[in-house]
């Protein structure tokens, strides 16, 4: 399961879907496409080191360091994402803890350092923006693909390569802030290059674009890809600076205990 | 569905396996694609075809019907049914190959441990760890010496098997690093190889591509058509790499990375040091009784860390802060204060954490007011006017953490009692007004006016502060914690001397009177929890007090009765945007108090609104505390510019008002409007 944040958000934004009397066997095609992406292999844990640099539309360029540490559960559902940020100086340390488990259910842990206590928060706050980026808390969630009707639009050729084109709608309107997400899925690395998000209405809203993809430890891994505001002309850049996979994260580093130490997870840095 | 994988029908086979149309259309799809997996439907059973990057480990994890069998058990299953598939051992699996499932009655023909320990003993050199993306700032020779595998390997040899590993990083030779090109080591120099090699889950390393396998080595950004994805096939150099870099560059060229070097890369031995919390103040008083016209404040925290070894760690902090205020009808006063911030020597061992030294300890859940942070040195120099946390000091403590799954046991000890830190004897924020003969929660009284403005101050705070013990859990749905505490009351509470209080009680002046604070010890029995409903998180907590100061409205005689505080609130994001908000509402109780001239309840509502606006250049922001019983207000709306982090400047307002005896009513004419800056560096 991926989570993912600097890393897979592609991956992890792949689904949706369609009306009931779409053509059944696009949307049987879709679900199966979006169970591919979501489960595309991605290690069972990993570290990265990224940067998310907020710009565009002429506002004061803003840069974000963090680590993402990621462990899969042996459950399928479960998973662990701890993301502690590194700069500014200002949000330094401040991390979030997400446990992902079974069945759909979330907990999630807010670390303030200038109250060095872990905080509880709701994983439902979906539209909120996470750190004054582009980025909804949505945008963090390791969304399941039962969650929207899914339906192959068809291929094309973008960027220069195969894409199939997946349209998906949530089946419960009230659990997304997106009416509807497009994905542009390039086939070899089940990496969806394009997104568009949609909030209501025929324009999207939101557009994510993946710059690069690179093989690494032979997981197709996406480096830098763009979260775009199409009406203001906002830009979030997601880089990874460094990451490695399968290095057994310990389980206690996603614990609160991991959460209120930066230290404990120090050792494991790419 | 994980990978494409086509079956023919068959009953008994799990629901993971069964074939959909997509599979089968991507298998179409990718057919036409060299370097992609040939996927074969065979009449009876399920195959599976290797593809270059795949490794025998992900495959199995793949396969697997479900978690029952064993990444391990998979592996050998599919090693005993496919030996052709194989170079003669486990760990050497040919890409190309055709696998053949095996019957899922042969899936645990071997136990899970014992295919576990047969995996690992064929487990051979580690795959590659990671990638790193080459700075601007970064040279060959630095990032061989950081990725090099041990100290022993000369950096000149590690940056030359970098060059040879990853020739497209480079424009044509050695010396010519592209930054924003991505570093690949080769896994015979991976770090730590013979430790992960040990570990049991990591999977095996990739199989050597197939010889017609085509490399896509990733190239340069910009040097081509930025409509086609940048592949280039790998050169003659990169044909013996086990695992040629692959990848897909898309759109515009990244551009040069433009970035100061962070602290990720000094060495884990080194000091970190901060600046922190840095802030400058200046506020003007408005209302028309105001005791001083304008005050100035600025404070800075200056903390260094390091860690000693794998185990233990320094912590070293020290705090500055001065506060000035002129004009009024109180002195003019300006005092700088050093004072110590955290201190600390800390071991970390497996399940277990000891911090000796100066620390601030923070126990409880809830905002502002907490009833079980009891442990911690409250800070009164400036009354209420900053955030929670910003508001205690560190005191000298002993703390002994356990950690055991979910559980978390802490035990603190505090040697030294370290009373609340009060302002200046004359500030504004005393909460004994010697200029105006007023005592902070007391109501004001014409004939003690003149003995509170002449009384010396006297503070007996000698001895240990306590200790107490808090036992947490924060699991699935919630987190709760309870508390048993043996502790003083950081913050004085005032009484008269006993020769004034006699002369008071009988009516007369007191000669020399003095006013003793006295920090109380008393038994804390407490607890808290956090859980959520949909969007809204719940926060509780309550505390019961075996002694709570208080004074009989009789004989002015200070005694202590048992008391209860308690907080329930909730946090959510009305709108489901950035808006955020908490309220708490709070009640704080004597029990059995009898006739005292304190409150004997109290109700409260608490809380924060806050949005960003303006595209996040903007923070609105109100704090606010009402009295609910008695009219009581506190109210800090403040407006902060936040555009340039990891400073930002502020506009606020303290506004308070309150019936007499209450925090409200003693600070009303302290309203103010200030302008400030804060930061950290």
């Amino acid at each position: 399961m991926k989570i993912l944040i600097l890393l897979a958000l592609a991956g992890a934004l792949a689904g949706f879907a369609s009306s009931a009397q779409a053509d059944a066997a696009a949307e049987t095609d879709g679900r199966a496409l979006a169970e591919a992406i979501h489960q595309r292999p991605d290690g069972r844990d990993s570290v990265t080191r990224g940067i998310m640099t907020l710009t565009g539309a002429g506002r004061r360029e803003r840069v974000r360091e963090s680590y993402e540490y990621r462990l899969d559960g042996d459950e399928p559902g479960e998973s662990w994402n701890l993301i502690r940020f590194t700069s500014p100086r200002n949000i330094a340390d401040t991390a979030i803890l997400v446990h992902n488990h079974p069945g759909g259910d979330v907990d999630q842990w807010l670390y303030l350092p200038a109250a060095q206590r872990e905080r509880r928060i709701s994983s439902e706050n979906r539209g909120g923006s996470f750190v004054q980026s582009e980025l909804y808390f949505e945008d963090l969630e390791d969304r399941e693909p039962h969650k929207d009707h899914h339906r192959i639009l068809g291929t094309e050729t973008f960027e220069g390569v195969e894409v199939t084109l997946l349209e998906s709608t949530p089946v419960d309107p009230g659990n997304s802030v997106y009416s509807k997400r497009l994905s542009w899925v390039h086939e070899e690395t089940l990496i969806p290059l394009r997104i568009d998000l949609y909030e209501g209405g025929d324009e999207p809203a939101k557009r994510v674009e993946v710059q690069e993809i690179l093989e690494v430890q032979g997981y197709w891994t996406v480096m830098r890809s763009t979260m775009t505001d199409l009406g203001s002309g906002r830009v979030t850049v997601l880089e990874v600076e460094d990451i490695v996979y399968d290095t057994d994260l310990p389980r206690d580093l996603f614990t609160t205990r991991g959460l209120a130490d930066p230290e404990r997870a120090r050792p494991y840095r790419p | 569905m994980r990978a494409p994988i086509a079956r023919s029908p068959g009953p008994r086979l799990p629901a993971r396996w069964r074939p959909s149309g997509v599979a089968i259309a991507l298998a179409v799809a990718l057919a036409v694609t060299p370097a992609v997996p040939a996927l074969v439907t065979a009449s009876d059973t399920t195959t599976y075809t290797v593809r270059s990057q795949d490794t025998l480990w992900s495959i199995a994890e793949r396969l697997r019907p479900s978690t029952d069998v064993s990444v391990q058990q998979m592996m050998l299953a599919l090693y005993e049914h496919n030996p052709h598939a194989f170079d003669g051992a486990l760990e050497r699996l040919r890409a190309g190959a055709t696998l053949t499932l095996p019957p899922a009655d042969r899936l645990q023909q071997h136990v899970a441990d014992a295919a576990r320990a047969r995996v690992q003993a064929a487990e051979p050199l580690p795959a590659e760890q990671g990638a790193h993306r080459v700075r601007s700032d970064e040279t060959l020779w630095s990032i061989a010496t950081r990725l090099r595998p041990d100290e022993d390997m000369p950096v000149r040899q590690m940056a030359q098997a970098l060059y040879e590993h990853n020739p497209n990083a480079f424009d044509g030779s050695i010396d010519r690093l592209r930054a924003g090109s991505v570093l690949r080591v080769p896994p015979e120099l991976a770090r730590g190889a013979a430790t992960i090699a040990d570990a049991a889950s990591r999977p095996p390393p990739a199989t050597p591509d197939s010889p017609d396998a085509q490399a896509l080595e990733r190239a340069a950004p910009g040097a081509s058509d930025p409509r086609e994805p940048e592949t280039t096939e790998a050169d003659d150099a990169a044909d013996a790499d086990p695992s040629p870099a692959r990848g897909f560059t898309f759109g515009a060229a990244r551009p040069e990375p433009d970035e100061e070097p962070d602290a990720a890369d000094a060495p884990a031995t080194a000091w970190d040091v901060r600046l922190d919390d840095l802030l400058l103040e200046a506020g003007i008083l408005a209302a028309s009784d105001r005791p001083v016209d304008t005050t100035q404040y600025a404070r800075g925290l200056l903390r260094a860390g390091r860690p000693l070894g794998d185990r233990w760690e320094l912590r070293l902090g020290v705090r500055a802060d001065l506060q000035a205020q002129q004009g009024g009808d109180f002195p003019e006063r300006t005092r700088a204060r050093a004072d110590y911030d955290e201190n600390y020597l800390r071991y970390r061992g497996e399940n277990a954490r000891l911090t000796v030294g100066t620390q601030r300890i923070l126990w409880g859940r809830v905002d502002e007011i907490p009833p079980t942070d009891r442990l911690s040195t409250k800070d009164l120099t400036r009354f209420g006017l900053d955030p929670y946390a910003e508001r205690r000091r560190a005191n000298p403590a002993i703390r002994a953490e356990w950690f055991q799954g979910p559980w978390h046991a802490d035990l603190v000890f505090l040697p030294l009692f370290r009373p609340a830190e009060l302002p200046d004897r004359d500030s504004l924020w005393h909460p004994v007004d010697r200029t105006r003969g007023r005592l902070l929660g007391l109501p004001a009284d014409p004939a003690l006016a003149p003995v509170v403005q002449q009384a010396r101050l006297e503070d007996d705070v000698s001895g240990d502060g306590g200790g107490g013990i808090r036992l947490g859990r924060s699991g699935r749905g919630a987190d709760l914690a309870v508390t048993v505490q043996r502790a003083r009351h950081s913050q004085p509470y005032y009484r008269f001397d006993e020769p004034s209080r006699q002369a008071l009680a009988a009516g007369t002046t007191p000669d020399d009177p003095a006013l003793e604070a006295v920090h109380p010890r008393t038994w804390v029995v407490g607890g808290d929890t956090a859980f959520t409903t949909g969007a809204w998180t719940w926060r509780a907590e309550a505390a019961w007090l075996s002694d709570v100061p208080v004074t009989r409205r009789a004989d002015l005689r200070q005694t202590t009765v048992e008391g209860v505080d308690w907080v329930v609130g909730v946090e959510g994001f009305p709108g489901d945007g950035d808006f955020r908000m908490t309220t708490q509402l709070a009640g704080q109780h004597l029990l059995s108090a009898g006739d005292v001239l304190d409150a004997r309840e109290s109700y409260f509502a608490t809380g924060e609104f806050e949005a960003p606006f303006s595209a996040h250049s903007w923070r609105a922001r109100l704090r606010y505390s009402l009295g609910l019983n008695r009219r009581d207000i506190y109210l800090n709306p403040e407006l902060a510019w936040i555009a340039n982090e990891p400073m930002e400047l502020y506009l606020g307002l303290h506004w308070l008002d309150g019936a007499e005896g209450t925090v409200g009513g003693f600070y009303q004419d302290n309203r103010m409007l200030v302008l400030g800056w804060r930061g950290q560096f």
